[in-house]
């Protein structure tokens, strides 16, 4: 049993990089959440509430503060009394039941009197470089009247109710990196405990949980008075935070197509060293089937009404069947287990089982796996330089690596092209509208990489292949972006989304759920093909329950008593 | 009130684009603009009072040509966004003896471009016009001479060369003050972007709403 461990490569971009497959992946050991957890048990950041100042109608304010043991945050939270026909789900709303900015350091007296005069505003107020992030959530309607009675009268609320929603608010944006005059990203990145992607923002929502929980006891006791009792921990534990994302996260992944490859790469770096290894260590499948137990149980509790997912968590949950039969005759003691665990799932399930398990074989391995999270991030400078003097003929090759499927794409189809995306003027916020149908095409934001792509490449067939790239972008200016992303796809094989974003049959949820399944949500919810319900933090050990043994798995619900 | 380096390149970026620009020259702006402003020079009056300037809409004539005698253009006026571009591409081809650019519109707004090519080689750039100089080597800026004609308009000949030293670098700034009338001039510039909303719009674009919650 000497053989040399075989490196078994990653994936093939062209596989990984499809819509409907980037639309069907799972949170895994990587995913910022859990990076944050982990962090934040291992380094036994310390948790404070120095101000808790909401009165008997709930209004006020909190801020709930972290020492990291080098930095300090603070969420600042603002709690309004919001009518009930004012609550929408909806990123365009104007009023919510609850703001929040998180502040790098202590907030002071005055920083609360400025944060209070623009936080509640949302974006029609202004945050400035000591605010990392900013955000607003609203109570679940179906939820919070029923948890509130209840405690106020001393009972606790049905678990059943409880495991149907998940959450008691849900944030409908959570906006960080120089959003509204909020500081930089470039500004913490170095902090280590801000290296990861989104760190800031997952401690936002982590706090937001904490406030969220304590608001409800604040509730029932003002309502109950002495009979009032708390959330019991295990009950408490449940909720998450929901969340409701739109379009606006869409063109993200399409933007930073260097940080995206890093996200994805990571995952795939990871699941090519699992795959590698030879056998498996009776600890470390004992620990996969006690997870894919949990998971079983998590699917079970996963609810949509969206007919796309009802039919994939329908599949999803066959394909779990099939795998805990499979897993009878496999022990998954020899010949590289793992590898031939992915290689039958890739025969036998839907994508969704499919990338279900690569994420699930991660877990056993955090010593293989977690390192790479330092990859993650995006080290680089935002503005990436053109090599000018590349020859046309690399640029040529580079294309159609990174779009040979779109250069065999018909772009006059109607179908093909029927999509636009664009900003709306009324709200600022990302549309995709439908371009034979609106007068939409001036307004058409470039997230059309492939279309482009293709438009370049069609033109570079009567450039000479030793001309330069400088000569060519001299006549052709607007090529720019291809240029610039086709250099870029050197570096990032995993940068480009490998399907036609302005289709007739484009899901833009398959968009939304690649980015969140990375922050580590779960229980997507798509309400329509264009916006996407989930939980966060479900599950999670609160700040006074963070233990090196509560931190990492609390996404699988607990097994059985 | 300050803003984020990031609402300086994103407001640029949209800013050239409602202006008439391709994105792709439009990124440009916002990269350039963002540049100057972290080094501590006022990106945004530049991108302003470049794009309510001299240089017409008609943007072919103002496109940079190569010739025996340096960049030149049909119009006689080259845009700075497509000179830097072009410079930054051609990098390669830059000499301690320089090149030397025909008129160019708001010259500042080529020394970012010269900015990321120093870096990339690893080499110091000064550029001259009027009698002012500017030398960057990609992390640094110094400027020497009349520091008046940074603001220039115009400038009739730019010299561009891989010279000098960044020698009492202009102090840095991680957040943007711009004057709220240039700001305001690529606020309106950039709204040229959005699209006018309609009902049917509305009710697509973002998906339907549910009231369930």
């Amino acid at each position: 049993m000497n053989e040399s461990r075989p490196v078994i490569a990653r994936r093939d971009p062209a596989k990984v990089m499809r819509l409907s497959r980037l639309g069907s992946l799972h949170q895994c050991r990587l995913s910022f959440m859990r990076t944050l957890t982990r962090r934040m048990a291992t380094e036994g950041w310390r948790f404070s509430r120095p101000v808790f100042e909401i009165d008997a109608t709930g209004i006020g304010h909190a801020v709930y503060t972290v020492d990291t043991g080098s930095s300090r945050y603070s969420l600042v939270a603002f709690a309004h009394d919001l009518p009930e026909e004012q609550r929408s789900d909806r990123v365009i709303a104007t009023a919510w039941d609850a703001t929040f900015a998180l502040f790098d350091g202590d907030p002071d007296q005055a920083d609360i009197e400025r944060l209070s005069r623009n936080v509640p505003f949302q974006e029609a107020g202004r945050v400035s470089g000591s605010e990392l992030t900013l955000s607003r959530a609203n109570r679940s309607a179906r939820l919070w009247e029923h948890v509130v009675s209840s405690l106020a009268a001393g009972r606790q609320p049905d678990a059943e109710a409880l495991a149907g929603v998940g959450y008691l608010m849900r944030t409908t944006a959570v906006y960080g990196s120089g959003k509204f005059g909020a500081a930089d990203r470039e500004q913490i990145a170095e902090r280590p405990e801000m290296q990861a992607p989104f760190q800031a923002e997952m401690l936002t929502v982590y706090l937001i949980r904490t406030f969220v929980r304590d608001l409800v006891h604040h509730h029932a006791r003002v309502r109950g008075g002495s009979a009032a009792v708390d959330l019991d921990p295990t009950l408490a534990r449940g909720f998450g935070i929901g969340n409701s994302t739109g379009l606006g996260m869409a063109p993200f992944i399409v933007n930073h197509p260097r940080l995206f490859n890093n996200w994805i790469a990571a995952r795939e770096d990871a699941i090519a060293r699992v795959r590698s290894l030879p056998t498996a260590t009776p600890d470390a499948a004992s620990q996969f089937r006690d997870l894919l137990n949990r998971c079983v149980r998590s699917v079970g509790l996963w609810r949509s009404d969206h007919p796309v997912q009802v039919r994939k968590i329908a599949a999803l949950t066959d394909d779990l069947d099939r795998l805990i039969s499979h897993l009878k005759s496999e022990d998954l003691n020899f010949d590289h287990p793992w590898h031939r665990l992915l290689n039958w799932s890739e025969d036998t399930l839907s994508e969704e089982g499919q990338e279900l398990t690569a994420s699930l074989i991660l877990e056993p391995y955090g010593d293989l796996v977690d390192p790479l999270t330092k990859q993650m991030a995006d080290t680089h400078e935002a503005h990436v330089r053109i090599d000018g003097s590349m020859r046309i003929g690399e640029l040529r090759a580079l294309l159609e690596h990174s779009f040979g499927w779109a250069l065999e794409t018909d772009w006059e189809a109607p179908e093909n092209r029927s999509r636009v995306w664009y900003i709306s003027a009324e709200k600022l916020e990302p549309r995709l509208g439908e371009r034979f149908d609106e007068p939409l095409d001036p307004y058409e934001q470039p997230l059309a990489p492939a279309r482009d792509a293709a438009a370049a490449y069609a033109e570079l067939k009567s450039w000479n292949s030793d001309c330069t790239v400088a000569e060519f972008l001299l006549a052709r200016p607007h090529h720019r972006p291809t240029v610039r992303r086709a250099q870029i796809s050197r570096m990032a094989p995993f940068g480009e989304i490998q399907d036609n974003t302005i289709s007739a049959a484009l899901m833009p949820i398959d968009m939304l759920r690649a980015k969140l399944s990375f922050f580590g949500a779960t229980h997507f919810d798509p309400r329509s093909d264009r916006w996407v319900r989930i939980c966060m933090y479900s599950g999670a050990p609160y700040p006074d329950e963070l233990t090196s043994d509560t931190c990492d798995f609390w996404v699988y619900p607990p097994g059985a008593a | 009130m300050t803003f984020a380096l990031n609402e300086v390149c994103a407001t640029a970026t949209k800013a050239a684009r409602g202006a008439g620009y391709s994105w792709g020259l439009a990124e440009e702006a916002g990269f350039a603009t963002r540049w100057l402003v972290g080094q501590g020079l006022d990106g945004c009056r530049a991108l302003a009072g470049f794009l309510t300037g001299p240089v017409p809409l008609n943007l072919s004539g103002s496109l940079p040509q190569k010739g025996k005698a340096g960049w030149g253009s049909e119009s006689k006026l080259l845009c700075p966004l497509h000179m830097g571009s072009a410079l930054s591409d051609f990098a390669g081809d830059l000499t301690s003896h320089g090149e030397n650019i025909g008129a160019l519109a708001q010259p500042i707004l080529i020394v970012p471009f010269l900015g990321s090519a120093a870096k990339d080689l690893d080499v110091s750039i000064t550029a001259t016009w009027a009698s002012v100089q500017i030398t960057t080597d990609g992390r640094s800026v110094s400027v020497t001479g009349a520091v008046e004609q940074l603001d220039a308009v115009v400038a009739s000949e730019v010299n561009v060369r891989i010279a000098g030293q960044v020698r009492e670098p202009l102090q840095q700034r991680d957040r943007a003050s711009p004057a709220l009338d240039d700001w305001q001039i690529l606020l309106d510039l950039a709204a040229r972007t959005y699209a006018p909303a309609t009902e049917a719009s509305r009710n697509l674009g973002a998906g339907p709403g549910d009231g369930d919650d």
